[in-house]
This record gives C-alpha cells, structure tokens and sequence, in this order.
C-alpha cells in the first residue's frame, strides 16, 4: 500500500497573546490533530467557529508555522519548511479561500492574475497566454473574462478563477477553506461538480474544508469533524453519517435543516448541545465538549479522551472506551439507517 | 463565523465606466474641489508657458529701470514694478516655475525613496521593519528649517542646496505612509494567494501592493506639493533658497518688505502668488481624498 | 399577475409590487409585480437566492428605500391601512411599533459604543409612537421610574429570548457578546414594542450551525407562544422548511412559485425551485445535483419573456417571447410557468425529469455562473 499524499500527525498550532505585562493563556488553535489522506482522495475537514479547521490547513502550506507535531507532505516531513522546502511545496500545493472576492486584488484584471502563478513556475511569456485561456476553459469560463476586474465578476466566477489559479502550477494537493461557504446553493452544486470533474482529469487530492456537513456527505471520501482544536470524529464518510457516534457529529447532524422526510428520519434524536461555543483561549479541561455534552458524566470533566477505534472510525468520548459505564443512554441510540426502514439510496 | 458577508449584496453590478462617473462626482460635488483644481491647473500652465505669456520676459535676469522703478499697478504693468524697475507680473509667473520646480523635485527625490523604503520595511516585517522605521524616526525628528539652515552654511544657500535639504527630510512622511499601508496588506488574502502562486517579493511589493496603496499616496502628494512650495518661499526668504536676482516667490516677499506699506505691491503680490498656490494644492487635495476615500472602500 | 387567495383579514398584503432603481447604465427593473400576504399567525417565508429582490421586497414593505433613485409602485397594506397614505415620521413609527424588523447581521446592527441594556431600553420607551418633541423626550428620558420600567421590560424579553444570564448580558457591548447572544437580543429589540408583524432578514445565517438551530427554535416558540406573524427571508429552503406556513420562491425580482410548506417541498411545479432543491446537498446520500446553469439576470437588460428561460432546462420560443402566465394548482399553490399551463405541448417539469437534464447539462457553457 502506498504511502499516503498528505500524513499529519499530532498538529499543533497554538498562539502566544500575551503582551508584555500580561500572561494570557495560549489560543490553542490546533491541539493534538491527526489524519492521512490518499492520493486522488478528498478528506472532509467540518467545523464551526474555533474548531481550528483554516489553522490546519494554513499549517500545511506554510502560511502558519506549527508548535508541534509533524506533516509529512509526498513522504518527505515538511513540519518546519526551509525556504527550499517552501518553494517546492508551493508546486506541488494549493490553496483555495473561502472569500472569492479578497483573493483576487481589486486593481488587476483576471489574465494578470492568472498569469502570476505561471510566471512564477518560469513559464515563457507567449506560453502564458495560451495557459491562460486553456486554464479558463478547464473551469467553464470563455476568454471574456481575461480583462475583466473581479467587482466585475460574480462570487461563482470568481471562485472559478481562484481554482483555474490553483490548478495552474499543477498542484497534487489541493486545500479548499470554505469554498463555496459564500456562494448559493445553486452555485455551490456547480463549482462541487467541477471539483469533482477536475479531481478526475487531474488526479487531485482535496482537503475540503467546511461546516456544511451535508456538503462533506456528498463529496468527501473520508470525513473528520473538528470541534475546538480537536478531531472528534474520524473516518469513512459513509460509515459515520449512517452510524454517527459522537455526541457533537450527532448534534450538528440534528441541527441541519433538511428538506423532505427521508433527510429527516437521517437526523438524530438527540438534543442539540447547550450554550455556545467555548474560546479556544479557554478550553475546557477534560473532554472539550463536556459542559454543553447532552451525555457528560463527572468523568467528562476530568479525563481528556483519545481518539479510540469504533467500527472503521476513531471516535474521541469516553463513552466508546473499553471500560465506560454511564453512557447507555448515547451508546444505544438507533441509528438513522436502521430506524428508517427503507435503507439509503 | 460569517459565511454570508461577502455574499454579493448588489442587485445591479457597477460597470467601469459607472464607478468612473462616480468618482468624478465624487470629486465634484464639492465646489472647492473644482476650485482647486482650476486654480492649479492655471497655475501650471502660466509656468510652463511663462516664456511665451509673460509681458517683460527679460526682466526675469540681470534688468534695470530705475527710470520706472516703484510703479504702482498700472495698465502696462498690472502687478507695478519693484525697486530696480522690473515688472512684478512677469517675475511672479516665472517665479510660479521655480515653485512648481522645487516642488516637482523634492517629490521626484522624497516620493520615490520613501515609498520603496515603506514597501519593503511593511511587507518585510521583522527587524527589515523595526531598522527602517527607526531611521525614519530619525530623520523625522530633524525639524526641515534647521536641517534647511545647517546645510546651507557648509555649502552654497542656492535653490539647488534647498531642495537637497528638504527631499533629504521629506522621504520620512512617505516611507511611513507607504508602511503602514503595505504593512496592513500584507495579510489581505490576495497577498497571500500571490505569495502562495510562488510571485517573488518584489512582484509582490510593487504589483500587488503599491497599486492598492496609489489613491493614499497621490492624496498626500498633492497636499504635500503646497507644504513643500510653503517651505521653500520660507527658505527664500531668509535668504537660503532662491537667490536674487532670480524670481523666487519667497525671495521677492523678502526684497520687497523693506519697501512696506508705500510700494507694498512688490512684496504683498508675491506672497498673495505663494498663498494662491498652496490654497489651490490644498483643496484640489481635499478633492482627491473625498474622491478616493470611497473608491478604497469598494 | 398573481390572484393571491388572500387568508382573510391578512395583516401584510402587498399587492402589485415594483420596484426599480435609476440607475448609471440604465433603468434597472428589479422587482415586478409581487404579490404577498401574511396571514395574522401565520410564518410566511420569501426563499431566494442572493441577487433575486427579495431585500429589496423587504425594503419596500418596510419603506425604507430612497426614492429617488427607486421607484416604487403598488400598495401594501397593514392592519387594513394603505402605507402609502401615511407620512413619513407615521411610517417609521409603524417600524418601530406594529412592525418588528431583525436583521441580518447582528454584530452590525448593534450600536458598539452603548451598553446593551441602554439600547434596549432606550427602545422599550422610545419605540413606536413618540409624537413628542424634544423637551419631553429629555423629561422621559430622564424620568427615574419610567426608564426604570422599560429597563425592567428589556430584562424580561431578553430572559424570553433564552439570553443566558439576562443581567450580565444587558451590562455588557456588543462585542463582548457571543453571535448567538447578539442575534438574541435583535429579536428582543423588535419584539419590546409588541409587534403584530415581525419581518427577520435571514436571521442567524451567519452564525454556526449549532447555535443557527436554536435561535430557529427560539423562534418557533416564540411564535406559538406571541401568535405573531412573521414575514422571513432567507435563501436556505431547508430552513423556510423548519418554520414557515407558506413559502414564496423568488427569482428575477418575480414571485416564480408560491404554496404551503407541504406543496413546495412534495410536489416543486417551478423548474427553478426543483433545481434548486436538486442542488441541495443531502445528508441520507450522495445524490446532490449539479446545480442551475447561468447567472442571475442583469436587471437592467433582463431577459425578454420568462427572466429564467436563460437557464431552465424546458426553455424554448415561447418563454422567450411572452411573459409566463400564473398557473394554479390548488387554493394556495401556484407557478408561473409556461410548461405548466393546461394547453402547453411542451413536456411538464417534475423533480425527476428537471433534476435529468439539469445533470446532463454539465458542459463548460459560454454563461457559466
């Protein structure tokens, strides 16, 4: 079996506020995060606000460096990258935000902007052209989008141009944030799709970060869903919306506002988790979920879990350990396929 | 978390030509501004076409006529004569010239300086940042008469030795602007994507982020250009910038005091040229930066 | 032109509605002829995405657009009284007052330099009618017992919006509060002066899910517990699912497909509102479709006929060259669709075939979105 593209193992990444006269804790962006993914493969990264998902992928191509733990990037460990390492990375490497419109400088037109990756490869100057126009082609824009300004585009034509610019150095990674959280449904559906085509043609693989949980269901081979720094819940995509284990997948799968009665038999019971979102200045100790769990026991608040394997999945509660007791009530809640009678697809 | 802000709020998208009629209305909707405007314009013009316009263009170098010395604004000489008889309208506009020079040329020198110094302290960062900004303290904490005074008694007290003097000051304003706006680009994502493309620092510092910093820049210039004329006339007229018998605005102002209140029109007329000037800079500035404070903001 | 069947004695009607901006490049013709109501109890939700008028629906409702450079034309009508026969400073006490309004945004809408128990106090005895000048203002505002009083109401909507710990939270700014809490306390804001009308603009969209989900439940109790209407907007059709009674769908400034909750989610008749629940990703599988080809018309060089035909699957020469006729399929459920309509031979949009050709379309096209 080979190696996967992309080995990250116990990332860390926290953030030092204090001033001079104070001493704040550290924002513990990251804090313990590990996760493979195969070559032609998309992992699914969920998260709301403070779950550390951007940091992650911001560790990875080196916009923020890591406090800890290791990235091991086509076999070669790229944790702490030398300026050599950078440049390399940065061909093999790409990444999309979720702003269209603040990746884009307002003052450039589009063929300006696309020509600076290729310029930056050493590609000559009559090839950049013919790039240019080839690389729109592969995201479904005609040439009359070269000397347009991007206030002149629409959120999904620029999304378009932030992935032609991406997939012009040839990348073999692709790290999506939020691709398509600004966009409508309509439009999201569209730019999904060309992922999904360019994956194939290209033989992509994609870091798809997001908090649309349904969006992950339909795209990601496998899903890891963040909660405060941590990775919660780990594994096939399939396996873990049809058997989701813990408590806080559960309550975003709850939370989802669906659209006909099969969606809603897929949703689980459970009550959604109390109160809100703790900083990640202030985690909480033990299992970070515990103060807003439906499930916490005094055990919760003491004992941080670590990730333990479930089915095909690795699941951070302690109601899934070998020895737990107290956790009947999580542990045998049906799941959504069993208790809609007439099975998925 | 907001997913929505970015979301396109406009029903109708602006096309280019629309967001250039607006900043046109921007910049005319308030009257000073076009009154600025005029006023420089006019002025320019009048400098530069000074040798065909002016009525007495040989009065400008070594001219006398004691015969028609102090004579008070007339048909022939509207603006009258000075003490050795020459006329104070031709000297004016060819004075305008050597203002507009001073200015050109201590912002050809300073602008330049200062903003490649900004970019690169702002966008480098670190100690790159910390070690230009220091020196810029520096030099900002030299007031530019002193400096002006000081150089001009080792050398020369020409026109030339003061434009050294003040370009050598006026970099600092420019190299600070210039690296708080690049400093505050650097994390703009469109850097970053650049940066993450492979483009080289210097790509990076003068195509990605000078461009987003001109609207600031050519505001302060224009606002600058009246400081900068102002400074001069009062090098001049102490007597450390133009030298008689060239006509330097400041200069004719100083010549001209001793001959208040009987034949004020050879120093009050200079002076009202001085403040024309920089009043005409001023609100053409104030023009400018109504006119991009929006456009920044889109 | 739609013929509502209007819920009797609605408390929003909005009857014939245009609106259109004068704008550099042209006139833009945004919204044509809408026609709503909101029944006294009853959630009514206008579902559109980004670009198809519904703010500026709202913001017509609501009076608040400057006109010049709008146009506004049509007559709504609330409790019974034409808005447009009243004057400006009666309009705006009728905001405050018989209309609540939650916005989108809650971190901007909130003043960052008060406390937020000043704010909403200063509504619960400022709010709606204050027909007074400025001496008594000053008396009231002044006034011991009465801003007391209204500080004392403002606590108690804010315990009613399920504000954790109320006394805290009104000592607080509102950067110091959470999104949740500050989405929280917009709706205590529009409810302190007992509106019979709430209009919320995409609320809690820019919050995380989690939190999103409870302020959607807040707003279910509220309404059993209030029988307020509420007039929503929002471009999440699973969340119109959540609340509403009746839903509008909106593209193009026009109301293309309107019905119960029920209608529009088990039989979609408007090939645009089929696309778009197409498109929507699922949790049960993976069968999200490909999304709606095209962009969103320019309002100031629309489309001739039907403002989708650009884009929809069925187009052909007739939605090119008249405008789409309404199509009634039940007492409340309606579409404007050619292809509906009983003597059309083109064939009849249904999920299925719409969600067909929409996947088969995936070419580059030269109008991509």
């Amino acid at each position: 079996m080979t190696a996967p593209l992309l080995a990250v193992d116990d990332l860390q990444k926290h953030f030092d506020t204090s001033g001079w006269f104070d001493n704040k804790p550290p924002v513990r962006a990251v804090d313990g995060v590990s996760f493979e993914i195969n070559q032609g493969e998309t992992l699914g990264l969920i998260g709301e606000s403070g779950s550390g998902k951007s940091t992650i992928a911001k560790c990875i191509i080196g916009i923020h460096q890591a406090t800890g733990g290791r990235i091991r990037f086509q076999g070669e460990e790229v944790t702490q990258q030398t300026d050599k390492q950078l440049k390399r990375i940065r061909s093999e490497m790409q990444m999309v935000f979720q702003d269209p419109t603040s990746c884009l400088n307002p003052r450039r037109t589009i063929r300006k902007t696309l020509h600076v990756p290729l310029k930056a490869t050493g590609v000559s100057k009559n090839e950049r052209d013919r790039r240019v126009e080839e690389l729109l082609e592969l995201v479904g824009l005609n040439d009359e989008y070269l000397h347009k300004y991007p206030h002149e585009l629409s959120g999904g034509q620029k999304q378009r141009v932030n992935i032609a610019r991406a997939i012009s150095v040839e990348p073999s990674l692709l790290l999506l944030d939020e691709p398509t959280s600004a966009l409508d449904v309509s439009v999201q559906a569209k730019i999904v799709t060309l992922l999904e085509q360019l994956q194939d043609e290209l033989d992509l693989t994609y870091l798809f970060i997001t908090h649309d949980l349904s969006l992950v269901r339909n795209f990601a081979d496998q899903t890891a869903v963040m909660y405060l720094g941590e990775i919660q819940e780990y594994g096939d995509t399939v396996q873990i919306f049809e058997q989701p284990r813990h408590p806080y997948t559960r309550a975003l799968m709850s939370a989802i506002p669906v659209t006909d009665k099969r969606e809603q038999a897929y949703k689980p019971d459970d009550a959604n988790v109390d109160g809100e979102i703790p900083s990640p200045q202030n985690v909480p100790s033990g299992c970070r979920l515990h103060p807003r769990c439906p499930h916490s026991t005094e055990q919760c608040a003491e004992e941080r879990p670590t990730p333990c394997a479930v089915d095909s999945a690795e699941v951070r509660c302690l109601a899934y350990e070998e020895d737990a007791s107290g956790f009947e009530g999580l542990r045998t809640q049906p799941s959504p396929v069993a208790s809609d009678g007439s099975g998925s697809e | 978390m907001s997913t929505d802000t970015s979301r396109l709020n406009r029903i109708v998208s602006p096309s280019q030509r629309e967001l250039w009629y607006r900043s046109y209305k921007r910049f005319a909707s308030q009257p000073m501004s076009i009154v600025g405007a005029t006023i420089v314009i006019g002025i320019i013009l009048t400098a530069i076409f000074a040798p065909y316009v002016a009525p007495y263009p040989e009065h400008i170098g070594k001219y006398t006529n004691f015969a028609n010395a102090y004579a008070a604004p007339s048909l022939e000489h509207p603006l009258g004569t000075d003490d050795v008889g020459r006329d104070v309208l031709t000297r004016v506009m060819f004075g305008y010239r050597l203002s507009l020079l001073l200015a050109a040329a201590v912002l050809g020198i300073g602008v330049p300086i200062g903003v490649m110094l900004g970019l690169i302290a702002g966008y480098t960062g670190g100690w790159v940042d910390a070690a230009i900004m220091r020196v810029t303290d520096t030099f900002l904490a030299l007031p530019p008469l002193v400096l002006a005074l000081a150089i001009a008694s080792v050398f020369e007290p020409t026109l030339e030795i003061a434009i050294f003097a003040v370009a050598s000051l006026w970099w600092t304003w420019y190299a600070r602007l210039t690296r708080g706006l690049a400093a505050s680009q650097r994390d703009e994502e469109y850097v970053q994507a650049a940066e993450l493309a492979g483009a080289g620092r210097i790509h990076i510092m003068l195509r990605e982020i000078l461009p987003n910093c001109l609207s600031p820049l050519l505001v302060k210039m224009t606002l600058d250009a009246g400081i900068v004329i102002l400074t001069g006339a009062s090098l001049s007229f102490i007597g450390l910038g133009v030298q008689p018998p060239r006509p330097g605005l400041g200069t004719m102002v100083a010549s001209g005091t001793e001959f208040l209140p009987q034949s004020w029109w050879i120093s009050i007329f200079p002076g009202f040229a001085i403040f024309l000037l920089v009043l005409g800079f001023n609100m053409l500035g104030d023009g400018l930066r109504d006119m991009f404070d929006v456009e920044v903001e889109q | 032109m739609t013929t509502e069947p209007v819920p009797d004695d609605p408390i929003l009607e909005v009857s014939d509605l245009s609106v259109g901006f004068d704008g550099f490049d042209g006139y833009a013709d945004v919204v044509s002829d809408v026609n709503l109501s909101v029944g006294p109890g009853e959630v009514v939700t206008i579902v559109g995405e980004t670009g198809c008028g519904k703010s500026v629906t709202t913001k017509a409702i609501t009076g608040l657009l400057e006109e010049p450079p709008a146009h506004v034309s049509g007559t709504v009508t609330f409790d019974g009284t034409d808005l447009s026969e009243l004057s400006e400073e009666e309009r705006a006490a009728l905001n405050g007052d018989g209309i609540g309004m939650v916005f989108q945004d809650p971190m901007s809408s909130l003043n960052p330099v008060f406390e937020l128990g000043e704010q909403l106090t200063d509504t619960a005895q400022f709010g709606g009618e204050n027909p007074d000048g400025p001496l008594s203002y000053l008396r009231r505002r002044f006034s011991r017992d009465q801003r007391a009083d209204a500080r004392a109401r403002a606590r108690d909507l804010l315990e009613q919006v399920q504000m954790p710990d109320p006394e805290a939270a009104m000592e607080s700014y509102p950067n110091e509060l959470s999104g949740g809490m500050c989405q929280r306390a917009l709706v205590a804001q529009a409810l302190l002066n007992e509106p019979d009308l709430l209009i919320a603009d995409e609320p809690g969209t820019a919050l995380d899910v989690t939190i999103h989900d409870k302020i959607l439940s807040l707003l279910s109790d509220l309404i059993s517990d209030r029988g307020m209407s509420i007039l929503m907007i929002t471009h999440n059709l699973g969340v119109a699912r959540e609340l509403s009674d009746r839903i509008y769908i909106m593209y193009g400034g026009r109301i293309v497909e309107s019905g119960t909750t029920t209608e529009i989610f088990e039989q979609p008749k408007h090939p645009y509102t089929q696309g778009l629940l197409a498109s929507m990703p699922r949790l049960s599988d993976d069968s999200m479709g490909s999304g709606i080809d095209g962009s969103v018309p320019e309002y100031v060089d629309p489309p001739e006929g039907c403002r989708f035909h650009p884009r929809c699957p069925y187009a052909d020469e007739s939605c090119r060259s008249q405008e789409p006729p309404t199509v009634r399929f039940s007492q409340t459920a309606s579409a404007e669709c050619v292809r509906h309509a009983p003597d059309d031979l083109g064939p009849e949009p249904t999920m299925g075939e719409t969600r067909q050709r929409l996947d088969a379309a995936v070419q580059p096209e030269e109008d991509s979105v």
